[in-house]
């Protein structure tokens, strides 16, 4: 017998005391490059499954809260008679809401008539079939309501006729308002209730951060599309100031491993530089009143923290110990 | 596991067989995600009626 190792005479000694005592407390031998794991999880196999979205799903995230965020702005400045203004953020929802973001879609998901499928069914424990709904409704409202009010400012038809256009434009953009409010946030809720550790974890943030974020960006692009009104700088101080109030949550409410891939890795980066650029510095440069360049760094973060929140998933979702310690909560 | 009711008998730890030691369906989580999605939206409807009210 051999027993010049330190792992062999190791043995030697349990044998030993086995021998004589029956049971051996303390550590057993640990064997270099055994195959027992020491860490949980079947040898760093990812639990559940990451998400497998490419980069249409966070651009449409983007484009469908600045749409939908868009038409709530339009019914506001429709109460108050901003015409011009109720214009613009109209074309942006019906080119963003209507046009883009169901492209992205059926991109994603590869043939059109999938998107049909989709709407097969409603139902409500599906927050991607409600999703699509919500989607689906805001179109059909967003742009039979730009017909409507392009056809009563350009004075089209004569006497009652425009008085039905303009009932219906003012309809439709309420409608498409409320659709529009729940496009921005039901993204959150998406990413939200899944198993993803980092994003779970998250689930009343998330849906807070689309949203404000989708207000935001409208209020940018609307400002400058050249509509520079002390309402929408009023709505770019508030989602900023939401955003950065978001971010410093995020960074103090840190859980450890669960949620490492929001603070370590290079997809923690993207989103952290999203965050601080539509946050901290939109506020800092919207107060020092160089709004344009408030309005740009708060579109660029927004869409950088979109695809950092994506960029997360995908780090968090292969990750077994964030599963693990998600569930230890 | 919570949501689906269904059970799963193993012998030790279910971290080692690459299994969630808690399981469950994430959508029970469905309601707290919605109520803040509510919240933002109805917090953006006034923050923007907000703003046009108070500087028009």
């Amino acid at each position: 017998m051999t027993t010049d190792s330190p792992s062999e005479q190791r043995l030697e000694q349990l044998r030993e005391k086995a021998w004589q005592e029956g049971v051996v407390p303390g550590r057993g031998v640990d064997v270099a490059g055994g195959p027992i794991p020491r860490k949980p999880g079947y040898y760093g196999q990812p639990v559940v499954k990451p998400p497998v979205w490419t980069w249409e799903v966070p651009l449409y995230f983007f484009c469908g809260g600045m749409a939908g965020m868009s038409a709530v702005i339009a019914s506001g400045a429709m109460v108050f008679h901003y015409v011009g203004l109720v214009r613009t953020a109209m074309w942006i929802a019906t080119i963003a809401g209507a046009v883009l973001s169901p492209a992205l879609l059926i991109m994603d998901l590869g043939r059109p008539r999938l998107f049909l499928n989709m709407l097969r069914v409603f139902k409500y424990r599906s927050t991607m079939s409600v999703g699509a709904w919500i989607l689906s409704a805001f179109g059909a409202c967003a742009f039979p309501a730009l017909v409507a009010l392009e056809l009563h400012v350009y004075q089209i038809f004569p006497g009652a006729l425009d008085q039905l256009l303009r009932i219906l434009a003012g309809f439709f953009i309420l409608a498409s308002a409320v659709f529009g409010a729940l496009l921005s946030t039901y993204t959150g809720v998406l990413l939200g209730a899944t198993a993803i550790p980092a994003w779970f974890l998250h689930r009343t943030l998330l849906p807070i951060h689309f949203g404000t974020a989708g207000l935001g960006s409208a209020a940018a692009l609307l400002e400058l599309l050249g509509h520079r009104i002390a309402a929408l700088n009023f709505l770019g101080f508030y989602a900023a100031g939401v955003e950065t109030i978001l971010l410093i949550w995020l960074t103090a409410n840190k859980h450890g491993p669960v949620d490492r891939a929001i603070h370590e890795h290079r997809s923690g980066w993207i989103l952290r530089i999203g965050e601080v650029l539509n946050g901290p510095l939109a506020l800092v440069l919207r107060i020092s009143g160089v709004i344009p360049f408030a309005a740009i760094s708060f579109l660029i973060g927004t869409l950088l923290s979109r695809f950092g929140w994506m960029a997360v998933g995908k780090v968090s979702g292969v990750d077994p110990e964030a599963v693990f310690a998600s569930q230890k909560l | 596991v919570r949501g689906i009711h269904a059970f799963f008998l193993i012998l030790g730890e279910p971290e080692a067989y690459g299994l969630p030691p808690k399981p469950q369906i994430p959508t029970i989580y469905l309601k707290s995600a919605w109520t803040a999605a509510f919240a933002t939206a109805i917090a953006s409807v006034i923050a923007t009626l907000l703003a046009f009210a108070l500087f028009s």
